[in-house]
């Protein structure tokens, strides 16, 4: 019996009269990296906007645990456990490495007035913690009292990756993580993700780069034009003629 | 004498500079300028007097009063001025919170009379000579608080939760909001913060010329747009800096050349300095114009 987390069943998305997405599904399971790939235009980052709220879809619903959040806000999914990061870095750039990561936590760290008091409340302390400890993570404890904006594009990346592990997700969405990365940082993300995956979390990810969806992913849905091709373990589904026919010959 | 003039326009500056802080929080959080501060300044500290000289309250209990007076009317502002209003009518909460300013002198006229109000002596035997340098025991008071406020304001600013999402607002608010930070909750803090420094400012302020009118609402946004201009809009170092030097120029021009000049001197500064270096003395990102 498989334990579904996020579903998103008959999602189809019209952007004035041009179909993006027909219909598709997609069941995440709990526990897994579920990576959604395809070429340009495929409508993966529609599909990704669609799960995290930023974009309604024109049919279809979204599922998380089973309830229905097609209409909420992303702001009002985050403490459901969803969080994502995007491809286009919004980090902080005027405050801290740190800040941003404790940013990232505002909705658990934020108890009523006791907040407003610069002396940390215990959850605040815990918190702290574990803003550091994902420091630690993605490297970034030594720049920590750095201003965001002196980051390298590398490092902002992992900023943004410490920041969205920190705000304790279930479900975490990417959108291109690697883009952009040298390749020695590409390397070092899979074992991230993977270790990210092993402590509990969800990971769902779109990605161009088809090495590292092979090397991460559990299951990979691969849409083209809109529709969902195939889904399955990466190397089924990836190695399937009609993959290789819009990869190549699409 | 120089450096007598010199330390009491660091002293006004001081005044100046919690009214351009309050200016200039609101300016990060929402990139919109709160005109009716001046008037919440006012208010604040007409009340704080009354209680003062009237009902005998101590100081120290006017002046808390004063801060939560000024929270409680941007508060109000905001939720009459800026909440309800969309994004994008740049100039609908400047007039309607320069609207919002003109109630407020209103109803303090007519409630509580035109007159002026004073702000009695509270150190009345304290003085302290550096040779021929005196400083009052009022003047002593007004730099500590303020010190202590914008000490306050920093701390805050950097080390709470709400603080780092005030700031985490200024900075994106899109952002803020998609990482689950209550965006409007967060505006509406800031509005409070700033009204709180608004009305110490005015009780300060008052403090210093032992004296508070209900026309001076509007004189007060005035002399905190020229800081916040000077300083560069939304930079909170350089609006302090901006604040001490207005105050300085303002006294140094009453002591050597005449009062009538003082607010021409000023005028002609940030007049200057929009010309020169739209974007503030102490800034170096975007123009006012860009801003506003």
């Amino acid at each position: 019996m498989s334990d579904v987390q996020l579903r998103a069943s008959g999602i189809t998305k019209r952007f004035q009269g041009v179909t993006a997405l027909a219909e598709v599904t997609v069941e995440v399971e709990r526990g897994s990296i579920h990576g959604v790939v395809g070429p340009n235009g495929a409508g993966k980052s529609t599909l990704l906007n669609i799960m995290s709220g930023f974009v309604p879809p024109t049919e279809g619903t979204v599922e998380l645990e089973g309830r229905d959040i097609t209409r909420l806000t992303p702001q009002r999914r985050v403490p459901l456990g969803m969080t994502r990061t995007f491809q286009n870095l919004r980090l902080f750039g005027g405050l801290t490495v740190r800040q941003n990561v404790l940013l990232g936590q505002h909705s658990h760290a934020r108890t009523g007035f006791a907040s407003l008091w610069p002396v940390p409340t215990a959850k605040e302390r815990q918190l702290r913690q574990e803003a550091d400890a994902a420091l630690e993570t993605f490297g970034l404890t030594e720049l920590s009292r750095r201003r965001a904006e002196t980051l390298p594009y590398g490092l902002q990346k992992q900023l943004e990756m410490a920041r969205a592990v920190a705000a304790r997700p279930s479900l975490l969405l990417m959108d291109e993580p690697a883009a952009g990365m040298t390749a020695q940082e590409r390397r070092a993300l899979v074992p991230r993700i993977r270790q990210l995956r092993d402590e509990g979390v969800t990971v769902v990810v779109v990605e161009h780069d088809m090495d590292l969806i092979s090397q991460m992913c559990d299951v990979v849905t691969v849409l083209n034009f809109g529709r969902m091709l195939i889904e399955g373990p990466p190397d089924v589904a990836l190695a399937s003629d009609d993959v290789r026919t819009a990869y190549l010959g699409g | 004498m120089l450096i007598q003039q010199l330390v009491n326009g660091v002293l006004l500056g001081t005044t100046f500079a919690l009214i351009a802080l309050s200016f200039n929080l609101v300016v990060g959080a929402l990139d919109r300028l709160n005109f009716a501060l001046g008037e919440t300044a006012m208010v604040s500290a007409i009340c704080a007097a009354l209680l003062v000289s009237q009902a005998d309250v101590p100081f120290v209990v006017a002046f808390v009063l004063s801060l939560l007076i000024g929270a409680v009317v941007a508060a109000l502002t905001y939720l009459l001025s800026f909440r309800f209003v969309s994004p994008k009518y740049h100039t609908a909460p400047i007039l309607s919170s320069l609207g919002v300013g003109l109630v407020i002198t209103s109803l303090v006229t007519r409630t509580f009379g035109s007159d002026q109000r004073r702000v009695p002596t509270v150190l009345e035997d304290v003085r302290f000579e550096l040779g021929p340098l005196v400083v009052t025991g009022d003047q002593l008071i007004i730099l500590v608080v303020a010190a202590l406020l914008t000490g306050l304001l920093y701390v805050f600013l950097n080390r709470t939760t709400w603080g780092t999402a005030i700031r985490g607002v200024s900075d994106d608010a899109d952002t803020s909001g998609l990482l689950g930070v209550p965006v409007q909750r967060v505006i509406l803090l800031t509005f409070v913060l700033s009204g709180a420094l608004a009305g110490a400012s005015g009780l300060l302020t008052g403090l210093s010329f032992h004296t508070v009118s209900p026309f001076t609402g509007f004189e007060t946004t005035l002399t905190a747009l020229m800081v916040v201009v000077l300083g560069g809009l939304g930079n909170i170092t350089g609006g302090v800096i901006a604040a001490l030097l207005i105050g300085v120029v303002e006294t140094l021009t009453v002591a050597y050349v005449s009062a009538t000049f003082r607010d021409l001197l000023v005028f002609i500064l940030v007049a200057v300095t929009l010309v020169v270096r739209p974007q503030g003395l102490f800034t170096r990102q975007s123009g006012v114009a860009a801003r506003v």
